[in-house]
Formats: C-alpha cells, structure tokens, sequence
C-alpha cells in the first residue's frame, strides 16, 4: 500500500491526508477532467441557459441588433454631416468652392445610399 | 380602477406635449395639448378643454392606428408617433419593422434627423422619443 502512494509527485496534493492509492487519485482526476471538458463543451452549446450560464458566443440576434444599431448611427451621422455640407454649399462664394462641397455631398450621399441598401438621402435646402 | 391602454398613452402623451403655446416657429402655429390650429383651423384652440382634446386624439391618433387592436408597449409607440410624425407615417414604419419595437423607434428618430425642423425642434423631439423608448420598456 505505501508504494502505490505517491506522497511527492504529482498526485500529492490530492492524497495528501486522504491515503488514496496512485488509481484512486487517477480515477478522481480522470473524472474531474470528463467533468470539466463536459462542462465546457454544453457551456459552448448554450445548453448551461437554463442555470444562468449563456453561451459565450453572441447570438445571431445580438449581432444582428449591433449591426443596427450601428447602422442607425452612421445614417444619424450622415444626415448630420449633409445638412452641414449643405449649408457650406449655400455659403461658398465661388464655383470652385462649390464643386468641392458637391464632391463631398455626393460621397456622403453614396455613403448613406450604401449603408441603407439603397435610401435614398436626405436633401436640404439653403436657408 | 386601473387605467385603460388609451387612457394610460394620453395621460403620458398629454405630459409630453405643453400646455398652450403660440410660437413663431412653430410651423403647427397655435398649439394647445399638441393639437394645432394648422391640424385643426376651425377650432379655437385657446379655449380646448382637455376631454375635447381627449376626444381628438382618441378618433384621429389612436382610432386612426388601430391602437385598441395593439398590446400596450407598441400602442403607445404607434400613439405618439402618429401625434407628433403623422398617422401614415407612423402606419408606415409600423409595416416596415413588424413586431420590432426598438427598430421603429430608431426609425422615428432617423425620420427625425431628416425633417428641416431638426435644428430648431431636434432636442425635443429626440428627448421626446426617448421618453417614449424608456415608457415602452417599462411596461412591457
């Protein structure tokens, strides 16, 4: 019995007061590491929900509500930046001033175009 | 008694919109409990009562939209927009985000952001839509 102990490997920790023979303490471990691999894996499925332990991967809801809501704040963005554009347009003195803006207004335009699948932007008016 | 679902929306819509205001900028014109003389120009808004206001936004507002049909969170979104942004536009986004009440309120304020008034009215309509967002949220 004292040889199958294993009082200063790697097994001591756990037969440390305990006198368990070296296939106990493989026994324990080999069920700890069952266990915890079998943890992990229904944590990963989302199959842990029911006792408070989401699965660490966003859902494809979530994913989709971040997309829209990015998505919302870029078209608020860019709704902002025409109007200020548009009020650069209505004050630029000359031509060239005003076909710089118009660049500007157009990619903004095509930018609000993309994001939402083909809106069409907002257009302003000068005050 | 608890509070019907209409009566609950006017309650907090009425909280919303000031008491009687005639300001320039308003393209509304005289207001009083958010109806307009432009909405309403053979009614002397001055002297409108609160049950006749009451009376107005039951038939044209919530009626109009089917909110008697709806359950409480999207009623009052639907109620609110179609005082402030219109019925068919408050039908219209209801169509485009059917059951997603946060996507049509985003919308609202997108819609919002769009319209001329932005500048001048932004900030209260944006805290407006807010307030309704945390309203519908509570009583969901």
């Amino acid at each position: 019995m004292g040889e199958d102990r294993d009082p200063s490997g790697t097994f001591s920790l756990l037969s440390l007061g305990m006198g368990l023979t070296r296939g106990q303490q493989q026994l324990i471990i080999r069920t700890l590491w069952v266990l915890l691999v079998t943890t992990n894996a229904l944590w990963t499925w989302g199959l842990l929900a029911w006792m408070g332990l989401t699965a660490p991967f966003a859902r494809a809801v979530t994913v989709e509500e971040l997309q829209h809501t990015v998505m919302i704040s870029a078209r608020l963005q860019l709704i902002q930046e025409l109007r200020v554009q548009t009020l650069y347009w209505c004050s630029a003195k000359d031509g060239q001033e005003k076909f710089s803006v118009e660049q500007t207004l157009d990619r903004l335009r095509d930018e609000y175009r993309r994001i939402t699948g083909g809106e069409t932007p907002p257009e302003f008016k000068c005050p | 008694m608890p509070l019907n679902n209409f009566e609950a929306a006017f309650s907090l819509v009425v909280g919303i919109e000031a008491g009687y205001v005639n300001d320039p900028q308003d393209p509304g014109g005289e207001t009083k409990f958010g109806v307009s003389k432009r909405a309403y120009p053979n009614l002397d808004i001055a002297q409108l009562n609160l049950e006749e206001a009451k009376t107005i936004y039951q038939r044209d507002y919530w009626t109009k939209c089917h909110c008697e049909t709806l359950a409480w969170p999207w009623a009052l979104a639907l109620f609110d927009c179609a005082i402030n942004q219109g019925v068919s536009t408050a039908l219209h986004l209801q169509a485009l985000f059917p059951g997603d009440l946060i996507k049509f309120l985003a919308e609202r304020g997108v819609r919002y952001a769009e319209s001329k008034g932005f500048p001048h009215d932004g900030r209260g309509w944006m805290r407006r839509l807010i307030n309704i967002t945390i309203q519908s949220q509570r009583n969901e």
